[in-house]
């Protein structure tokens, strides 16, 4: 059981997570403090809200996961381009569904967001997965 | 015997280790105090036509280690340009900067300036870059975000109005090259065909949408 430890104690470290193993530690939400909370006015309506069914919920998860999954990072020449790229808010993404089985899933880096101006081509993708949250191929 | 394979073995696995680790030659790029990518120029040229600097451009880029190895290849990027003087059309030497990310897949940052003592009339038309694993253009490829400013101009010299564009450079299975260019100010995407480029699509709005022309596609 000793390993089990050694295993527990590496993954836990603050400094490193176990996505090598292909581990991951949920990580918690951050709320905000309850003065803040009680500024949030609800809407009384989601209709001008983008709207993802469960099916496509699933197959964008599945997909970004696999993408960029959590607590991994890009490796550049350029480091601010590899920071930009390593995170999720980076991305535009689209979803298609041509039939009810298959669903393609796209990743649009948009890097101005970052304040770069470089030209960075094919640093996304798009994903095929299928209903049953399997990836079918990447392009 | 056996002692003598395992020596042939370990010598092959040090001699591709080697080959591997070796400079590439045509690649030839730095990173000016600017930030920008520069390469130097030119590799292959003169041409006489942006048709006849494509073709060649498919043929070098695409043979250069790793160019065509499916999925997780390489991407190389290089700048494409034009010198009054000699009336001519070259390629850069190549960039092999990028990175890459979890699970292999490569991207390309492009240069963004060129270092050739021999033209220095030259007037950057464009980058292209290799395709590893997909002859299409990626939304990306033909998205406004990466449109390279200006995207039409004038040339001072000449008075000859240019277009910028993007090539995209992609070996099939079968050995031939496919050879594609978008226009950044018309968003025309054209194809190679028999040494003429031929209009296939379009692209359209922020993320680079290409609709194919009725009757066209990637492959003749």
């Amino acid at each position: 059981m000793r390993w089990l430890y050694l295993v527990v104690l590496f993954c836990a470290g603050p400094w490193m997570g176990c996505g090598i193993l292909g581990i991951y530690r949920h990580q918690k939400a951050e709320w905000a403090p309850p003065e803040e909370a009680e500024k949030v006015k609800f809407p009384n309506s989601f209709e001008k809200g983008t709207h993802l069914s469960g099916p496509m919920m699933k197959a964008v998860k599945v997909a970004m996961d696999e993408f960029l999954p959590p607590g991994s990072k890009v490796k550049a020449d350029n480091e601010r381009l590899a920071e930009c790229l390593s995170l999720w808010e980076t991305y535009d993404t689209s979803v298609l569904q041509v039939d009810e089985e298959v669903f393609f899933v796209r990743f649009f880096p948009v890097i101005s967001r970052c304040g770069i101006d470089v030209i960075v081509l094919d640093a996304g993708a798009v994903y095929a997965v299928d209903a049953r949250g399997r990836i079918l191929a990447m392009e | 015997m056996f002692k003598n394979s395992c020596w042939v073995v370990l010598l092959g696995l040090v001699g591709s280790t080697w080959g591997c680790s070796a400079p590439n030659p045509n690649v030839q790029v730095r990173r000016t105090e600017d930030g920008f990518l520069q390469v130097k120029g030119p590799l292959a040229g003169p041409y006489k036509t942006t048709e006849e600097l494509a073709a060649s451009a498919c043929e070098i880029m695409t043979r250069q280690p790793g160019a065509s190895n499916g999925a997780y290849g390489f991407e190389y990027c290089a700048l494409h340009y034009y010198s009054g003087t000699e009336d001519a059309f070259f390629l850069s030497y190549l960039s092999d900067i990028g990175g890459n990310k979890e699970g292999g897949k490569k991207f390309c940052e492009m240069p963004r300036s060129l270092d050739d003592p021999e033209h220095k009339d030259a007037i950057i038309l464009g980058g292209a870059h290799s395709h590893p694993n997909n002859r299409k253009f990626s939304s990306e490829d033909t998205s406004e975000t990466r449109h390279w400013r200006p995207t039409r101009f004038v040339d001072g010299q000449t008075g000859r109005i240019w277009d910028r564009s993007l090539l995209l450079l992609f070996r099939e299975r079968t050995g031939e090259c496919s050879v594609y260019l978008y226009n950044n100010t018309t968003r025309f995407v054209m194809a190679l065909r028999g040494g003429r480029w031929v209009p296939i699509g379009k692209a359209t709005g922020f993320y680079g949408e290409v609709e194919l022309f009725d009757g066209q596609d990637w492959l003749p």
